[in-house]
């Protein structure tokens, strides 16, 4: 719909906005790098807070072990009383013959060593998976206290408390991460509109020519909001550059790192290019009278 | 007229001829009243002076014609374009329609003359080639293709009212508004400037010329409405024998000018059907200037 030479023209008087603005464009492609990268770093660190606390923990919370001569009617009971335990997200049970499976799975090249065994000596269990909300130590200690209790159940294991802790603590950082997120998008939106904005108000009379002249409304907007997302993509850019550096860095010292992968950077950068589009619309809506 | 019982509020009944309408139009700014119940038309092809002491309403007039505003009360009727009806989205296509010029030009100063022009075809979506023709006639036509590289602040007043025309009939609307362009200019460059809006007028577009400059009424107006304190006037046509020739030579305008004489004396009678058609258009305005401008 829009012709080659409409085109050419609207992308350079874009790229002008930001050369006529270089100072606070720069500073604003700054303050938006800055805070992108803050963003980044936080959701890394609860990226790898989350990682290395899979890799500490097993899948459960709690182990339920159960002796062999259990009663059905007594092991319905526990699972169905398990069920209805506040702070309970999921019960697995496990048969002996399945923990003798995953056994033999985990022990990989070395399992026909199992062979050599008679009769299973490993017992059934119920796995528990706490709500990791609902994990309050005390708590644990007194769920844990209360299963020993039930008829033929052998043994109960609970997850070690500081583990729980970090599991906490790495939550925290979600939520971190989102309150980070939203200041983020907040500077960001407000850095962009203002050099928008200064572009807006440098460019009044040829805005009124362009209305004079018939230009539709889209077109008059598209150089400012082409300029508010090229700013958003320098700032994504600078921030994943500088990303990159210091994970080259930290990769050297500590191994096993978790970085973002090639998409997830360019996802990055598209965000701050959109952010700096909305960015310009909003100075756009309150200073372009058109 | 075509139409002698012309109903100023039946917009919906517009003559094929007439390009501009205002029917009981009013314009308020917040508290002033700008314009207070104007109604004329203008013909294609037509070449109208507005005239009227400054603070008259002839800058509000022509707002309201390239619809920059919209009338408090009333309605504007611009070619196919309703003020009642008119969508923000459609005031573009207006605008293509409509060339302005203004008193202080309102050119972008740190570009160049051809840039200036180009400017409003690039708008619209052009082809770069076309542009480049269709600039290189128009700058040709108004006299200032061997400066078209120049910066427009390195232009004279009178060239750089010649450029702002260039771009206002670019796009080969039908209507050219000017308001003042005279305004700021010396008499011979005035007269160069009159010049070309006539050349313009005579290629067959309408022309709305507001002016508070007398004397270039008295010599060239023939369809003067003359405004007074946001009121309409006065609306008469010098010339109605030769109303429904809407296009005339250039020739035959500086001919006219030749024989000031006879015009000083119909300006005179003129200005007394200023004064009577400003008494009598109370009651029934649309009619008094109706029969003012009838052919014999
Ligand atoms: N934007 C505005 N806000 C308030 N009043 C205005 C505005 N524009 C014009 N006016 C008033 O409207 C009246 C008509 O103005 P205008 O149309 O510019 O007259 P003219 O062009 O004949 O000098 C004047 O009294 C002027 O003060
Ligand atoms: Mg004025």
């Amino acid at each position: 719909m829009m012709g080659a030479t409409q085109q050419r023209y609207l992308l350079r008087e874009g790229w002008m906005h930001l050369v006529r603005r270089r100072i606070s464009g720069t500073v604003a492609i700054l303050i938006m790098a800055s805070s992108l990268l803050t963003l980044a770093i936080f959701s890394l660190v609860t990226i790898n807070l989350d990682r290395a606390l899979q890799l500490l923990r097993g899948d459960t919370d709690i182990s339920i072990y159960l002796s062999d001569t259990i009663h059905p009617a007594d092991r319905d009971l526990l699972h169905k009383d398990l069920l209805n335990t506040r702070g309970v997200k999921e019960v697995r049970y496990i048969d002996a013959q399945q923990a003798l499976e995953a056994f033999r799975a985990e022990l990989q090249e070395d399992a026909e060593l199992l062979d050599a065994l008679i009769a299973n000596p490993l017992p059934a269990s119920f796995e528990v998976t706490l709500d990791p909300l609902m994990q309050d130590s005390a708590e644990v200690d007194d769920l844990v206290s209360t299963l020993g209790r039930y008829p033929g159940v052998e043994r109960v294991v609970a997850q070690l408390d500081w583990l729980r802790q970090l599991d906490r603590i790495t939550r925290g950082f979600v939520w971190a991460d989102v309150v980070v997120g939203l200041l983020v998008l907040l500077s960001s939106l407000f850095v962009i509109s203002n050099t928008v904005r200064l572009a807006v108000e440098e460019s009044s009379e040829t805005v009124y020519v362009m209305k004079l002249v018939g230009a539709t409304n889209a077109f008059i907007r598209t150089p400012f909001v082409l300029s508010g997302a090229l700013q958003g993509a320098a700032a994504g850019a600078l921030a994943m550059v500088l990303l990159l550096l210091s994970s080259r860095f930290l990769g050297a010292r500590i191994s096993g790192l978790v970085f973002f992968d090639p998409p997830q950077l360019l996802g990055f950068v598209m965000l701050s290019t959109f952010l700096g589009a909305v960015g310009s619309m909003v100075a756009l809506r309150r200073h372009l009278r058109i | 007229m075509s139409q002698p019982s012309h109903d100023p509020s039946a917009s919906s009944n517009v003559d094929a001829r007439t390009v501009i309408s205002l029917y009981h139009a009013s314009l308020r700014y917040d508290e002033s009243l700008a314009l207070d119940d104007v109604s004329f038309r203008v013909d294609n092809g037509e070449f109208v002076f507005l005239v009227g002491p400054s603070g008259a309403g002839k800058s509000s007039v022509l707002r309201l014609i390239m619809m920059e505003e919209m009338p408090s009360s009333g309605e504007v009727v611009v070619g196919r374009f309703l003020s009642t009806r008119v969508r923000r989205r459609d005031i573009p296509h207006l605008r293509r329609e409509v060339g302005v010029v203004f008193q202080d030009f309102r050119l972008l100063l740190d570009r160049s003359v051809e840039e200036n022009v180009a400017f409003a075809q690039m708008v619209v979506g052009v082809r770069r080639s076309q542009i480049k023709k269709n600039v290189a006639q128009v700058l040709n036509w108004v006299g200032l293709y061997h400066k078209r590289k120049q910066l427009a602040r390195t232009l004279s007043g009178g060239e750089q009212q010649r450029v702002a025309i260039a771009r206002a009939i670019i796009n080969r609307p039908k209507i050219l508004l000017a308001d003042e362009p005279t305004g700021n200019l010396d008499p011979e460059v005035s007269q160069e400037v009159i010049d070309l809006l006539f050349r313009i007028n005579a290629a067959g577009t309408s022309v709305v010329m507001s002016t508070h400059d007398h004397l270039m009424v008295r010599q060239y107006g023939e369809r003067i409405v003359s405004l007074d304190s946001g009121r309409l006037v006065g609306d008469v046509d010098r010339f109605r024998v030769r109303k429904s020739h809407s296009k005339r030579s250039v020739a035959e305008r500086v001919v006219r000018t030749d024989e000031a004489d006879a015009v000083r004396r119909e300006v005179e009678s003129w200005e007394h059907a200023i004064l009577d058609s400003a008494r009598a258009r109370e009651s029934s305005l649309s009619s008094d200037s109706e029969a003012g401008r009838e052919g014999p």
